[in-house]
């Protein structure tokens, strides 16, 4: 491992939710770093908190304890404001029910964080990703009008549009058939290449998981295995 | 990083909402019917007060009128022609009594005279002459019109020759119609109209002649107003009575004052329903963004940049629906009439009104800004994390944030109620109908916000404890109200406040429209007897009953001449400053008595007097009480003939329909006015084509009885009254017509948030009908409910409003309740069906794909 600072440092996470008749421990104290330009796979069962943790990793809900430092900010201060700045420069979103907005059209979609940030270019950048993604031909369709691997495809060219130097993915391969599965990881592993981003991906699929770098495995909020793949499946 | 421009915002805005251009569409015209229903409401009676007005004009032939005994002195010349410098016209019209005799009748007969300039007179309406001539090429130095009584008492007819003054002229019309006739001074026997000329030529007007002088003046359309020309005129003329077209007959001004009272208040109450529809709409349109605006977060968008995407979406979909709901509102106000014609008397003059399409429209963007506020407030509160876990959203949060939580709602509330009546003040323009509006609205939103509460609450429980069992369908129909997500509280309490302000029309209306017609009843006397002496009566009365076209009873009125000497002792002089038109109680006027109440007498205090008592009692109007500094349990003493009469105040009324005759401003008791010298007058309703025959017979039987026909100027009084019923009518039908459209829509907006539920259920096995019947039961339970509370609240609102500003007795009106809660429940089942209709033929997987 090199010496330069990890893209994402996690320290004593742990979330919890208040039922109002009881409390719920989702994780219990994680720790954990991600090198620059890594693929981690995070796995674990369903209620394991993989879900969470990746939300928390986004800014996207608020850690009970611990801290998460991403790119060498601390986010576990930050308003809901300047963690939006933050996720519209670093982070790019892919979801495993793809959360395109239905009333945009593919094109639209993908300009949006650009649009949003106002960074990453414009129309021909976004034009470029729905190309390589393949699908020029669909840039003026809305997505109830393209299927789930098409509008997968195009959460992969929004999430990718304005170069982030982080990419999560939840599952996402999850609402798909293997043949459409296939063809987008193939794309998510290939832009990630491409676009030189830190991919943090979760998922219950040990197939899937058998492309990352790295695998983290999670049971009841707790890390149960971390382990380095020699030569991943890519 | 570049700015996040408006401009930008407003590109996003409206890319969402050409993609769902349905949605929207259903947004901006639940909007749009609410500025329709404040438009439509408004400009009506916008335009119908104008016209209404104009016709009060002609019963005064002018804007406004002076009238004095003995012409105007130098300075009030002077006064009167500075007013021509701001563009008020003015002319003068000067009335006299005459002898006229005619060769062919050997007695002279007492004529009323009016002399007027015929270029200028009227300025509003006209006088009709057969055979039908205009005015100015009729009247001339010595050419003069008579009324249709004239030739019977004379035995003279057109192109006859008539002496008036030692001088002849000739009868060049009969006068069918004289508009402003009721407002002259001298209605004594056959009346004649001339020119000023011709009154010079006969020369009836000498130093000391009894001439009563009448100003008329006709205002600019802008400029100089009434309130400021009257103020001039008060001024200029300290004993003289000034008036304006609004006073013309206590008739048309009661009904005009009601009906502004009511209209005003039709417009707020159309503002709430409008800004229910607007409410509830926007509302649903937001929580349906809820998802997209997570995403948007996700993806790096900070709440100020959402919030200025939808807040341009919400100026846009104001800005489009208050446009829209000009055109409906218009539209409407063209069509309705038309529809209903078999039903009501079409107001006539119904022309688009600027005024309040800007109002409509700046309304629709307030009260949709207004209403949006609370969710473009949650933006802010929108966690991006929420599209990764829906149910977190779902647990209740602890009692701290909730606080938290609701501070920001109480805050929004406040502000909406506020902007609500900033409003209502700014339309109503009066701080104090605002204050009220806005405690009426609180006090709704209280009462139904509590009884929502305990209702679901009540229903769970009941669920819980019942030993009932209760058939499936119902048992789910009953719980889907308080299963989180249903929001049955909100659309509730907008049901409610719906039902409440809707019912509140109708029964305010129902009041008004009785008040309003009581005061000129169809079977109104249209034709007035005078000079009745008391062996005549019977006579009279006899004849009348025989005479064809009469209708209904004939009133006989006594009346005495008596001058007010004292109150309570005090000698009427040293008493007080009686000043200005005040100054007619120092003469000998005329009094009445009656036994028992009449009905055409309103009693506003004190207790009408026993028939038959002996003691001496005495009723007067308001104003003469107010004048005199009269009160119950006042002591009056009149001279009468020389006799000393005294009778104690028992009573304070109001007339409240037209006497052209006795005008009973005193009443007394029989026995106060027993054995002094009376005359009587009579009042009777004739068919108006069958008056000139009751004429002519009354003068063979009775001559010396004056018959005077008003048939023509009760018939504008009536119409006036009519039209000022049937559009209030109008309004209410279009009010209420407007709330239920809006509580149909108010259901139909929840049919978002039931597909979800309505797939999952098909998927599990349930049909078509077991849906309908579970949706059926949610709906009937909240269309009762705010059935029974919106009446309830209704009742007591039009209780205050009744009493507190349109002087009427409020009842109870159980049918008009008991018919809002079932049509309450029919509607919101009826709107709940119609919108569930697409959503329980949808296949599942189409739902279940975009999930």
């Amino acid at each position: 491992m090199s010496n330069e600072r990890p893209m994402i440092e996690v320290s004593g996470l742990t979330r919890s939710i208040d039922t109002g008749s009881h409390r719920v421990e989702i994780l219990r104290g994680l720790d954990l770093a991600i090198p620059r330009g890594q693929f981690v796979a995070i796995m674990g069962q369903s209620g394991s908190g993989k879900s969470t943790l990746l939300g928390l990793l986004a800014g996207l809900d608020s850690a009970t304890s611990g801290r998460i430092v991403l790119d060498g900010v601390d986010i576990t201060g930050l308003d809901e404001d300047s963690l939006a700045v933050l996720r519209g420069r670093k982070i790019g979103f892919v979801f495993q029910s793809y959360q395109l907005i239905p009333t945009l059209t593919a094109e639209e979609n993908v300009l949006l964080p650009a649009e949003l940030t106002g960074e990453g270019g414009g129309v021909e950048r976004a034009r470029e990703l729905l190309n390589a993604v393949g699908l020029a031909d669909r840039h003026d369709h809305y997505p109830v009008q393209l299927s789930g691997g098409e509008q997968q495809r195009v959460a992969l060219a929004r999430a990718f549009m304005v170069k982030p130097p982080i990419l999560m993915a939840d599952e996402p391969t999850g609402n798909l058939d293997s043949v459409n599965g296939r063809q987008v990881l193939e794309l998510l592993i290939h832009l990630n290449r491409r676009e030189g981003t830190t991919l943090v991906m979760v998922t219950h699929d040990r197939e899937l998981a058998s492309y990352a770098d790295r695998r983290i495995q999670l049971k009841d909020g707790r890390i149960i295995s971390d382990e380095l793949v020699a030569g991943s499946a890519a | 990083m570049s700015r996040f421009t408006w401009r930008k915002a407003i590109t996003i805005a409206v890319r969402e909402s050409r993609a769902s251009s349905g949605k929207f569409l259903f947004v901006a015209l639940a909007v749009a019917v609410g500025v329709a229903a404040l438009t439509g409401v408004r400009g009506y009676s916008r335009a119908f007060q104008n016209m209404l007005l104009s016709e009060a004009r002609t019963l005064m032939a002018a804007d406004m009128s002076v009238r004095i005994f003995g012409g105007a002195t130098s300075e009030q010349v002077k006064a009167m022609e500075a007013l021509g410098v701001d563009g008020v016209e003015r002319t003068e019209i000067i009335e006299t009594l005459s002898m006229m005799s005619s060769p062919t009748s050997p007695d002279p007969v007492l004529v009323s005279a009016k002399a007027v300039d015929p270029y200028v007179y009227p300025f509003y309406g006209e006088v009709r002459v057969q055979p039908e001539a205009r005015l100015a090429a009729l009247l001339d130095e010595r050419t003069i019109a008579v009324s249709d009584d004239l030739p019977l008492r004379l035995r003279a007819n057109v192109g006859d020759m008539v002496r008036i003054g030692g001088q002849e002229f000739r009868i060049g019309g009969i006068v069918t119609l004289e508009p402003d006739r009721m407002n002259g001074s001298l209605n004594v026997g056959p009346r004649i109209l001339m020119s000023r000329e011709g009154l010079e030529r006969a020369g009836l007007i000498r130093l000391g002649s009894r001439a009563a002088h009448r100003y008329l003046f006709k205002l600019p359309v802008d400029g100089v107003t009434v309130a400021e020309v009257r103020r001039e005129l008060v001024k200029t003329f300290p004993e003289g009575l000034v008036m304006d077209f609004r006073q013309t007959n206590p008739n048309i001004q009661r009904a005009l004052d009601r009906s502004t009272i009511f209209l005003s208040l039709v417009s707020l109450i159309a503002l709430i329903v409008g800004a229910l529809g607007v409410a509830m709409a926007m509302h649903s349109h937001l929580r349906q963004k809820m998802d997209t605006i997570a995403i948007m977060k996700c993806i790096g968008a900070r709440s100020s940049q959402v919030l200025k995407i939808y807040l341009a979406q919400t100026l846009l979909l104001g800005l489009g629906g208050g446009a829209l709901g000009v055109v409906i509102g218009y539209g409407v106000q063209k069509a309705f009439p038309l529809l209903l014609a078999r039903f009501f008397q079409a107001p006539k003059g119904i022309n688009f009104d600027p005024v309040s399409a800007v109002q409509g429209i700046a309304v629709g963007v307030l009260t949709t800004l207004l209403f949006t506020l609370p969710p473009l407030l949650g933006i802010r509160r929108v966690r991006p994390g929420a599209i990764f876990r829906r149910e977190m959203a779902e647990a209740k949060p602890a009692w701290g944030e909730r606080w938290r939580r609701s501070r920001t709602s109480v805050l929004a509330a406040a502000v909406i109620l506020a902007g609500l009546g900033g409003i209502a003040g700014w339309l109503a323009e009066s701080p104090r109908v605002a204050l009220w509006f806005v405690g009426g609205l609180s006090v709704s939103l209280l009462l139904l916000t509590g009884a929502a509460w305990l209702l679901l609450r009540g229903l769970k429980g009941f669920l819980r404890v019942t030993p009932l069992r209760l058939p499936a369908t119902v048992r789910h129909g009953i719980a889907n109200l308080y299963r989180p997500g249903n929001h049955a509280e909100s659309v509730l309490v907008a049901l409610g406040i719906g039902v409440t302000f809707t019912l509140t029309v109708y029964l305010l209306q129902h009041s008004v429209i009785e008040q309003v017609m009581g005061n000129a009843p169809p079977g109104i006397p249209n034709v007035f007897l005078i000079n009745v002496t008391e062996p005549e009566i019977a006579g009279v009365q006899a004849l009348l009953r025989k005479q064809p076209g009469v209708e209904g009873k004939v009133e006989i009125i006594p009346s005495v001449a008596a001058r007010l000497i004292s109150v309570d002792g005090e000698a009427l002089e040293a008493r007080r400053k009686i000043e200005g038109f005040e100054r007619r109680f120092l003469r000998t006027r005329s009094i009445s008595w009656a036994e028992p109440k009449p009905e055409s007498v309103k009693l506003l205090s004190g207790k009408w007097w026993p028939t038959g008592s002996p003691e001496h009692f005495a009723s007067l109007t308001e104003d003469a009480a107010k004048a005199l500094q009269a009160k119950v349990g006042s002591r009056l003493e009149w001279d009468v003939n020389g006799r000393r009469v005294t009778a104690s105040v028992v009573a304070i009324h109001r007339n409240e329909q037209v006497r052209m005759t006795a005008n009973q401003e005193f009443v007394l008791n029989r026995a106060a006015l027993s054995g002094v010298p009376q005359i009587f007058f009579g009042g009777i309703r004739v068919q108006p084509k069958l008056v000139a025959p009751l004429q002519r017979a009354m003068f063979e039987a009775y001559p010396t009885v004056t018959v005077i026909n008003a048939a023509d100027i009760l018939a504008i009084v009536q119409d006036v009254v009519d039209q000022v019923a049937s559009v209030v009518r109008f309004i209410s039908v279009f009010a209420i017509l407007a709330g239920a459209v809006i509580l149909a829509s108010s259901v139909a907006g929840t049919r978002f948030r039931r597909v979800r539920e309505v797939v999952i259920l098909k998927t599990l096995g349930a049909r078509r009908n077991r849906l309908a019947m579970i949706f059926s039961i949610e709906f009937l339970i909240l269309g009762v409910t705010a059935g029974l509370i919106g009446s309830l609240l209704a009742s007591g609102f039009s209780s205050l409003l009744l009493t507190r500003l349109l002087e009427a007795e409020p009842r109870f009106d159980w049918l008009a309740n008991g018919v809002t809660v079932v049509a309450t429940a029919l509607v919101a089942n009826f709107a709940g069906w119609l919108a569930s209709a697409r959503i329980l033929g949808q296949k599942p997987l189409e739902v279940l794909r975009e999930e």
